[in-house]
């Protein structure tokens, strides 16, 4: 099975807060890096970083999954100027049930499966929970 | 010739909730980006156009296109958006009538001076608009989003270069 990496990219320090979550709840993860854009920060070299953590995984021979928080965003913007000349995956919507599940499957599955994985994970995380569903 | 309702400088363009805010208070069904570079890039142009905000067009257009564009009569409301202040200059020497001027997003950069949080300008982009607003009399102003701090062009000029008065 072909190893993986997935690279965050988002607004401000949400992606590095969102792993510092995780790594509470699973433990330091060695197969992922959160990036993060700031006001007045310069989108050209935050895409220069991100390529730099690119190329040295796929060197590793890692295939490469970009997570971003807002589908039209900044990080959104710099994740499709990368897919122009880099063989890397994108979704959108980055939350922690997304994360969390393309973790726990990150090496037992194919980057495709992998992928719907995040996908599917994402979307189904989000419940409304009605009071009236609940014994008082 | 467009009837330009709101035109802006930002280098990220197109971005997340942003736009969509300016739009409220000045409405447009098209966003006109104009840059020499991203109008010959089929790819890039895709990506702006993919992530337009709901019921809008978004055009991608070279300095040349939008000047010739600007000359043909109509009146059809644009939002024009511009990714450096140079390509400003040359659309309005070029006879494009700008009459406000909005400066939201220019990346800090190792000699220039932050503006506000979201713009840092070096002394020839500052130059460039002191010239814009004293002989063109476009009023030029900086603010990131339409409940942000908003500062006036003449303010800036006497804060942050006071030599190029």
């Amino acid at each position: 099975m072909k190893k993986k990496f997935i690279l965050i990219i988002t607004h401000g320090d949400f992606g590095k807060g969102l792993l510092n979550g995780i790594e509470v709840i699973m433990g330091k993860q060695n197969d992922v890096v959160a990036l993060g854009l700031n006001l007045g920060d310069n989108i050209e070299i935050l895409q220069m970083e991100a390529e730099k953590i690119i190329k040295e995984k796929q060197n590793e021979n890692k295939d490469v999954i970009i997570l971003v928080d807002l589908f039209g965003g900044s990080p959104f913007n710099i994740a499709l100027y990368i897919m122009k000349n880099y063989s890397v995956q994108v979704l959108t919507g980055l939350n922690m049930p997304m994360l969390i599940e393309m973790i726990s499957s990150i090496n037992n599955i194919s980057t495709d499966e992998l992928i719907s994985t995040g996908f599917e994970a994402g979307k189904d995380g989000i419940k409304k929970i009605e009071k009236s569903s609940l014994k008082l | 010739m467009w009837d330009i309702v709101f035109a802006r400088v930002d280098d990220r363009l197109i971005h997340g909730q942003i736009m969509t805010r300016w739009l409220k208070g000045f409405p447009a069904k098209t966003v006109i980006i104009i840059n020499d570079l991203l109008a010959i890039d089929d790819y890039m142009k895709s990506i702006y156009t993919m992530a337009a905000p709901p019921g809008v067009k978004v055009k991608v257009m070279s300095i040349n296109e939008f000047v010739e564009e600007s000359s043909k009569p109509g009146e059809e409301k644009a939002f024009i958006l511009f990714k450096d202040i140079e390509s400003v200059e040359k659309v309005i020497d070029a006879g494009v009538n700008i009459k406000f001027l909005n400066i939201g997003g220019v990346a800090k950069m190792a000699g220039k001076k932050t503006i506000i949080q979201s713009v840092s300008l070096n002394d020839k982009e500052a130059e460039i608009l002191k010239d814009l607003h004293k002989d063109k009399g476009v009023e030029i102003y900086f603010q990131m989003v339409p409940d942000s701090e908003r500062l006036n062009i003449d303010y800036v000029i006497e804060k942050f270069f006071p030599k190029l008065k």
